[in-house]
Order: structure tokens, then sequence, then C-alpha cells
């Protein structure tokens, strides 16, 4: 337990850093707010007025702390576009990107986990050989060019798949409680919708998780090629266990340790990458949403964007590393 | 040791190799020439060698867990069936779990870390014979396993994880493990080297003490002649991949073996030994596989003629209790 509360406590320091950074960035980047907000025709008495209204003549720590107190009661600014609160905003767009990057970190830990245990298995043999070109294939691959790619072909020529958006025109009206149309459409028994959305997040799933299984199959075979060369697999193999046995009972949960604590990172960073996924598939979600804002100059909702995928980075590791721990409670206790 | 009566049906051995020789996939390098020998049911046999004579690679691969070595020819008879040459590495494997049981080196590193100590060995059960008494009494048998090699209060322990045991205890669990396929043969490979001295005593005595209660068979490996000489029945001597002696432990010291056999004992401090009897062997060791003519040992040895490293070595083919390479038969019986 006190490795779970030293993990937290990192993680809360984690987010002091993440809120200083997002801070400066909204203060340095923007020039002077006071000026932005007080429209173009402000005289320099409304300018001076707008600054004391927003706290900017205060000290810079001050203007920290007001800045994480209102982050801490939800308030992410005011869009200067939108005219919306931001935080609404994100509420609102954080779900089908989570979404997007939950089917693309399934289909990733699918593929990721068995090929690396196999070809750590496998070692130095022809298949090894295959799946290594086919990884280091993948991991050339831009996101952005795959995307194009597959959405041309697999959706456009071969209408195997929808092309864009969240969910076909039948289902447009759907709405849930959550957000987030696969659970919310299981929730409610409506399995058209839930297929008719899993159907729109398969191709950018795929397209958004390519470049990351590259490197989680080469991770997982790094990881388990070492368990592999381990006296408790001779002493499983000396038990009789079948070479199938000692992979999937053995050496599995012992390698994929130090791989799921990349998986975790590699979450945040899909989230990061939504960006270009979200823009070619004409899907809503953060990315889309971090585009626009940084089309139209929209400092905060830049910064909350930021701020936000940074807070999901930091969590998913979070829940990454105390989900290992609980697992494995014997082989942390010294981390 | 010749002596014993040759009409007891007991006196068949149990492993039987004859002329193995061990070579590596990478390259065909051979490794191991030319060794033969034989264990008997319920003998105490021990190898000694120092490192990289071969010990550990020539039983891995009669075992079928080296992966990177194959045995390039003899033959290999275990409990009166012939393992072919051919693929020996599979046949060997089905022996393992039921018939073979082998404790790795490092009681640190052969238990798995993340699996509860009493599943580790209720598998061991399981793959040696099914469920044929359900998980609860199989549970039980572990547990009185635990018992029997000596960890207190196995049931508690029988949920803990192995890095929350002594490297004493944990070798005692890898040999409960070993116990548990009811095997024939032991093949226990440096057990007690990454234990201190007392606790290697422990082990080693406890590893005798059940081998005469379950009439097992036990091969011991160990670099350490000391050691083997007070534990085990007959002492084969590797060297550069060469068997250069077999021989009644009892004959260490009270009369004439093989020169390396020789030699090695004199390394030992013992406490009918002044200083000035303990000296070291000249010069390096060669590796196993050192690919010359004639007798491994030869370039140390304090006997050495010319023919030492041209003539071939005499070789073990009666299969007889005892048995000594040099070609001056130093130490033949």
């Amino acid at each position: 337990m006190r490795y779970v509360a030293q993990r937290i406590l990192f993680s809360i320091l984690s987010l002091c850093v993440l809120l200083f950074i997002t801070f400066l960035l909204s203060h340095v980047v923007s020039g002077d707010p006071a000026i932005v907000a007080a429209g173009p025709n402000a005289g320099a008495d409304k300018i001076a007025a707008v600054r004391q209204e927003m706290g900017l003549d205060r000290p810079l720590l001050v203007q920290f702390w007001i800045y994480c107190s209102n982050i801490m009661h939800g308030d992410l600014g005011t869009s200067w576009f939108t005219r919306q609160p931001i935080a609404s905003d994100i509420i609102r767009e954080l779900p089908p990107s989570l979404e997007l990057v939950f089917v693309a970190m399934l289909i990733n830990l699918a593929i990721s986990l068995p090929l690396g245990l196999l070809t750590a298995r496998y070692a130095g043999s022809r298949f090894d050989d295959i799946v290594r070109l086919l990884v280091m294939a993948g991991a050339g691959l831009p996101i952005f060019w795959l995307a194009i790619i597959l959405q041309q072909i697999v959706a456009g020529q071969w209408r195997l798949l929808p092309t864009a958006g969240r969910l076909g025109f039948q289902n447009r009206d759907f709405t849930g409680a959550t957000g987030f149309t696969l659970f919310d459409s299981l929730m409610q028994g409506r399995f058209d919708v839930f297929a008719d959305a899993l159907a729109h997040l398969v191709l950018p799933a795929f397209a958004l998780t390519l470049l990351f299984t590259a490197v989680g199959v080469r991770i997982t075979r790094t990881s388990m090629i070492g368990e592999f060369r381990k006296d408790y697999v001779v002493l499983a193999r000396a038990k009789g266990a079948s070479e199938g046995r000692i992979m999937v009972r053995h050496v599995f949960a012992n390698g994929a340790t130090p791989a799921l604590t990349v998986f975790g990172m590699q979450f945040g960073w899909m989230l990061g990458a939504t960006v270009l996924v979200e823009e070619i598939f004409g899907r809503p979600g953060i990315g889309r949403y971090a585009v626009k804002a940084v089309t139209q100059s929209d400092i905060h909702a830049v910064v909350a964007v930021v701020f936000v995928v940074g807070l999901v980075f930091l969590f998913s590791n979070l829940i990454v590393d105390i989900a290992l721990y609980l697992l494995s409670p014997r082989k942390h206790a010294g981390a | 040791m010749a002596s014993l009566a040759p009409t007891n049906a007991d006196d068949r051995p149990l492993l039987e190799i004859r002329d193995v020789s061990v070579a590596l996939r990478n390259g065909n390098r051979t490794m191991v020439a030319g060794v033969s020998l034989s264990v008997r049911p319920r003998e105490v046999f021990g190898i000694v060698g120092e490192s990289g004579s071969g010990k550990t690679l020539l039983t891995r691969t009669l075992l079928g867990l080296q992966d990177d070595a194959y045995v390039a020819g003899g033959s290999v008879r275990f409990n009166g069936q012939s393992l072919p040459i051919d693929g020996y590495g599979t046949q060997a494997r089905k022996l393992l779990g039921h018939s073979i049981g082998f404790v790795p080196q490092d009681p640190f590193a052969s238990l798995n870390p993340s699996m509860r100590i009493g599943k580790q060995i209720t598998e061991a059960i399981y793959l040696a014979k099914g469920w044929p008494m359900g998980a609860e009494r199989t549970r039980d048998a572990a547990i009185s396993l635990m018992a029997e090699v000596g960890i207190p209060e196995p049931a508690l322990a029988f949920n803990q994880f192995p890095d929350q045991f002594s490297g004493g205890m944990r070798q005692r669990m890898v040999f409960a493990i070993a116990l548990a396929q009811d095997p024939k043969l032991l093949v226990a490979d440096e057990p007690t080297t990454a234990l201190d001295a007392i606790t290697q005593r422990r082990v080693i005595e406890l590893i005798l003490d059940r081998s005469r209660k379950h009439d097992l068979a036990v091969i011991l490996i160990s670099h350490n002649l000391e050691l083997l000489r007070q534990s085990v029945g007959r002492i084969a001597v590797l060297y550069g991949g060469q068997l250069l002696n077999i021989v009644a432990s009892s004959d260490i010291g009270h009369r004439m073996v093989h020169p390396y056999t020789e030699a090695l004992f004199d390394c030992i401090p013992t406490r009918e030994k002044t200083l000035a009897d303990i000296r070291s062997i000249p010069g390096e060791p060669v590796g196993a596989g050192f690919g010359l003519r004639g007798c491994a040992f030869a370039s140390r040895c304090p006997y050495v003629v010319t023919a030492c490293t041209t003539a071939d070595l005499p070789r073990n083919s009666a299969m007889a209790p005892s048995f000594s390479a040099c070609i001056l038969g130093r130490g033949a019986s």
C-alpha cells in the first residue's frame, strides 16, 4: 500500500508540474490577454480595468493559484471563439476520442501481446524475421497516410466499412447519458447502434494504432525474450509443461509487466495522436477540437486540450502502475 | 562397487548412455565427446567437473532442456526404453514431468516469481498425474510434500510467493516440485551452489534422505568434489568435454584414481591434510570442445607422456561400474 500512496503522490506532483506548464503556456503564448479580452476598440483605462478584473496585475504565483483553483472547480476558462465554457466543450468532445483510443488500445493489445510472446519464443526463426519486417514497415507508415489509404480502399472501393463519421445516418439522433456511444447503446439495449458505432470505429482505430502496435510488438518481444532465458522456464519444462502452457501460464505474466507500463503511456500518446485520425475520418473528438482551436488561435481551448490530454496520460499511467502492483504484490516491493 | 550381485534385477541400469557426444546447433561444434556411463535404480551418482567441463551441457541436453545443443551420436536408454538420436530432445522431454525430475542451479531464479508456491507444486502434480484426486486433495498432497521437504507452516506457504523465502527454502520447494512428479530419476544441477555452506549440507541431506524414501535414483552435478565425495556412491569426472574417470567416492584419497581426479582431490583442504598437501592444478582449464586429440588433461597432467596427446583414450565400452580414461592405466581397476 505504501507503493500505491507513493505512486499517487507522484502523480499529484506531476499534475502540479503539468498545471504550471499549461499556466505558463496560456500566459506566455497569448501575449497580453487583457488587450485581447477587452476588444479592439478599448482604451488604456478599459484595458487596465479588464486586467484588474482578470487578476493579471497580481503576482504570477497568485495568478497561478487562481488558475489552479479555477481548474479544480472545473473551470477551464471561456473559449474566445465560441464564448462557451471550455469545460463543457471538453466534456462533449472527450468521450468520442476516449472511445476511439479504447478500441485502438484493444486492437493494439490483441496484436502486440500474442505476437510479442510468439516472436520471443521463436526468436531468430523465419517467423520472427517476417514479423520484424512487417513491424518495421508498420512503424514507418505515417498515421495520416495510412488513415487516408484505409479510408480510400477499405471504405471507398471495397465498401466494407463506413467512410467517416461516428454513426450512420439512421442513428444520427442517438444520444446517451455518458457520451460513450458504445457504452450507451449497450445500456439501452440498442445493439444495432452498437454495431454501427463499432463499424465506424474500426478503421480510425486501426489507423491510429498501427504505429503504436509496431512499438508494442517490439517492446513485448524484448521483455518476453528475457523471461524465456530464466530458470523457471527450465523448471516448467522439467515439470513436463507444454510450450504453450509455459508461454501462457508462466512467461506471459512476468514478461507482460514491463510491456504494460509502456502500453499505459501509449494510451496517453494515442489521445494526442487522435488529431489526424479524427480530422481525416470526420469524427468529433478532442483532436478535432484541438485543430479547430489552433486554427482559430483560441489559446485557452488549446491549453485546455493540452491539460486534459496530460491529465489522461497521468491517469492511465497511474492506473496501469497500480493495477500491476496489485496483480503481483511482491514484485514491486522496492519499486 | 563391482562386487554388488550382478544377478539382481535392479542392477539393470535405469539410465544407460553409450558413447554419447553433444554438439552445439550453432556451427555443429562437438562440446562433449564419447561419454558412456550408467546409473542404476536408487543409485546416488555424482558428476563433477570445473566450470566449462560440459557437465551441465551434457545433462541438460540429455534431458532435452538445452535448446542450442543436441545429441550428436551414441545411444541412450532410460528405464529399458531406447531413445532415438533423431529428434532426441522431443523424446527426452516426454520423460520429464513423470519419470525424470530436474532441479536447476539457482533457486532464486528457478521458481516463477509471480505464481504462488502452492500453485507451482500443484501444477507439477497435475502435469504428472492429471487431476485424479480433485483440486482439494491435490492441494493437500502439495502441502504434505512441502512439509516433507521441511518447509515450516506449509499451509501458509502454499499461498505465498517465492520471494518471501530464503534460498534454502526455495530450493526445498523446487525439490518438492521434483518429488511431486514421482520420478524414478532426479537430476540436480549444482543444487546448492547458490546457498551458504550449512544450508548446502541440509539441502543435500534432504535430497539423499528423500531419495531413499521415494526409491529415487539421483544424479548430483557439482563442481565441488568434496561435497560429492561425502554424498554419493560413484562419481563421474568430466574435464574439457571428456569423461575421464568414474570412481567409487570411497576410493578417492585411498586408491589410485585418474590423475585429474587425484589433482582435484589434492586441491581440497581436509582435516587429515597439512597445508603442504594442498596443491592447486597448474595451468588453465580447457573448456568443453577443446578439439584436441588425446587427453584433455594432458597439458596439466604431472604424469604426461607423448602418447597422451596423440593416442585415442580408452573407452568405457563395457559399462563397468568404474572406469579411467588414462592411457597410462592410472586408476583403472
